[in-house]
């Protein structure tokens, strides 16, 4: 099975100075965690999340939703989607880098998701830059907006491509000093016979070593079910209705009341018959 | 051109009337004029199924075939007589709606070119207390008005197992309205429950028939039941409503036996009626919806 090409998540440019490179970002990582569904145990009918409201002992509809904000125990200070939407910024047609950093100044703490930045067009300036990155082991620093919320992002050089690194903010990182370790305590001879030992152990990284091996055997789990016992389908009308469920008002369609309609259609039926 | 104004006196209102002679239904020449003579003579009529209800206007300024608004605020300017209510929507803040209570109310809406006229559910203060359950059998093509006359039939039956009385009426298009009357105390909750109940059970059994998704492509060749109209906030058009297609036509209630006949002859172009013979037949058979203003009736307490 080949490997679709990743859909564009952002296009726009890269920019800096009086140089502008016209690129599509598309995710570097896909998640590999497997996601299962919500089925009913009794007849697989497919599930949905609903929020539930013990004081009245009824599903509430999102309309009928706000946000609250926790700021003391049991007191709430209630926020809108027109108050949030207000605060997002605006979409970024570019990335403006601000800065060309050392790779090595940023600590790997701050590395959050990975992008691969894609030529679009000509790819001249793109491959210069990739080039100009990658021998002077910098990255370039910029903000950017994406999905309504504003990024620190580094552009760094990772083979022929640019990748765009989401970092963390500094007020998201925990400082180490918080931790109450302290290596410089560490006896010097002791550090010595650690090293040599560490150097018996291979130094370059394999990746390929790695395999996700959670992953794996669940995987191989479901695939021997399936082989073995079969899969299980929803019942016949729940499709319509799962796909219409998210724009519909739940108003507690009680079994009785669906049976009681159910004969009397039956009785209607039989009467038009004869 | 200057505005042609005409002053006439209703019910002991004076009231200007604006551009008579426009033409609002291009195919038929059907003017604003006659849109406002017709609602006139209709208002013994159609007024009882207004009363009370804050209504939408669906405005045609440049006629059927140009661009139309909803105007749900009663326009500021309207004359200080028209009967208004605050009424909760859902995305605006609240808002002043019309309430047509009366022939001078009934030619001032109609002057603004409101061709369509689609009320509320509730009457007055009761905001939720609908007084009638209502379905919108809609049909996707192929299926027609004769389709949605043989599930209007099936409904009915079924209906009347649970000993609900139902009426009908023609929306002036390809589909039907299925009013239940209740005027009796029940919630939105118990009549939208009730109401996609129904149309799950008839798709659960008849899904070749019907379906109870709204998507247009699952409607293809189905009925489709719509039952979301019985909600608080949603409106439906009023029964002697003009609509705004290439002619005339009429939300024009309709008797069982018509839409037997026309299910029995596969013929369904007799329940389409258009002004001129709405006016007529409203002298001869009267008010068809009365029972839906008057009929008490409980939804089954299951």
């Amino acid at each position: 099975m080949t490997a679709m090409p990743p859909r564009s998540l952002w296009s726009g440019t890269i920019s800096f100075g009086l140089v502008s490179i016209p690129v599509n970002m598309v995710p570097a990582v896909r998640a590999q965690r497997l996601q299962f569904h919500m089925l009913h145990r009794k007849d697989n009918a497919r599930l949905h999340r609903r929020m539930y409201c013990p004081e009245h002992n009824t599903v509430v509809h999102p309309e009928h939703i706000v946000r609250g904000y926790e700021v003391e125990p049991e007191q709430w200070v209630t926020v809108t989607e027109e108050e949030l939407d207000s605060l997002e910024p605006k979409r970024s047609r570019s990335i403006e880098i601000t800065d060309f950093v050392q790779l090595d100044d940023i600590p790997a703490l701050y590395y959050d998701r990975p992008y691969y930045l894609l030529p679009d067009g000509a790819g001249k300036p793109y491959n210069l830059l990739v080039e100009a990155l990658s021998r002077s082991k910098r990255a370039g620093l910029a903000r950017f907006v994406m999905h309504g919320r504003e990024h620190l992002v580094a552009v760094r050089a990772i083979e022929s491509a640019l990748c765009l690194i989401m970092l963390h903010y500094p007020s998201e990182i925990r400082p180490a000093d918080d931790l109450q370790t302290d290596a410089s305590q560490a006896d010097k001879d002791a550090v010595k016979t650690f090293r040599r030992a560490a150097s018996g152990l291979k130094w370059d990284f394999d990746p390929q070593a790695h395999e996700n091996q959670s992953l794996v055997r669940l995987q191989q789990i479901i695939e021997k079910k399936r082989k073995k016992v079969g899969t299980v389908e929803a019942p016949e009308s729940s499709e319509a209705e799962t796909q219409e469920e998210e724009a519909e008002e739940e108003t507690g369609e009680s079994v009785d009341l669906v049976a009681a309609l159910e004969a009397s259609l039956a009785r209607a039926k039989n009467k038009r018959r004869k | 051109m200057a505005k042609q104004k005409t002053t006439v006196e209703v019910a002991g209102k004076k009231l200007e009337l604006s551009n008579l002679d426009k033409v609002l239904y291009p195919e038929t020449g059907f003017t604003k004029g006659q849109t406002i003579d017709y609602y006139r003579r209709m208002a013994p009529l159609i007024l009882p199924h207004l009363e009370g209800h804050p209504l939408t206007l669906k405005r045609y300024p440049h006629g059927v075939a140009e661009d139309f608004f909803y105007e749900k605020r009663c326009p500021s300017y309207r004359p200080e007589w028209m009967e208004t209510r605050q009424v909760d929507t859902r995305s605006d803040k609240p808002l002043k709606y019309c309430v047509v209570n009366d022939e001078p109310g009934l030619v001032w809406v109609a002057n603004l070119a409101s061709i369509e006229l689609h009320s509320l559910l509730y009457r007055k203060e009761h905001l939720d207390r609908p007084t009638a359950l209502v379905f919108d059998l809609d049909p996707g093509p192929p299926a027609g008005l004769l389709q949605c006359a043989e599930v209007a039939l099936a409904m009915r039956d079924m209906l009347g197992e649970l000993g609900l009385e139902s009426f009908p009426k023609s929306s002036g298009g390809n589909g039907l309205h299925f009013y239940v009357p209740l005027n009796t105390p029940v919630t939105f909750d118990d009549t939208k429950g009730f109401a996609r109940a129904v149309a799950r059970t008839f798709e659960k059994h008849q899904g070749d028939q019907v379906t109870s998704v709204m998507k247009k492509s699952e409607r293809t060749g189905k009925v489709f039941i719509d039952w979301s109209q019985n909600d608080q906030h949603k409106t439906t058009v009023c029964v002697y409503s003009l609509r705004a297609r290439q002619r005339p036509t009429v939300s024009a209630p309709l008797e069982w036996k018509e839409v037997e006949q026309a299910v029995k002859r596969e013929d369904a172009s007799g329940l389409i009626f258009e002004a001129e013979q709405m006016l007529q037949r409203a002298d001869k058979k009267g008010d068809l919806f009365a029972p839906v203003l008057t009929l008490k009736q409980k939804l089954p307490a299951i």
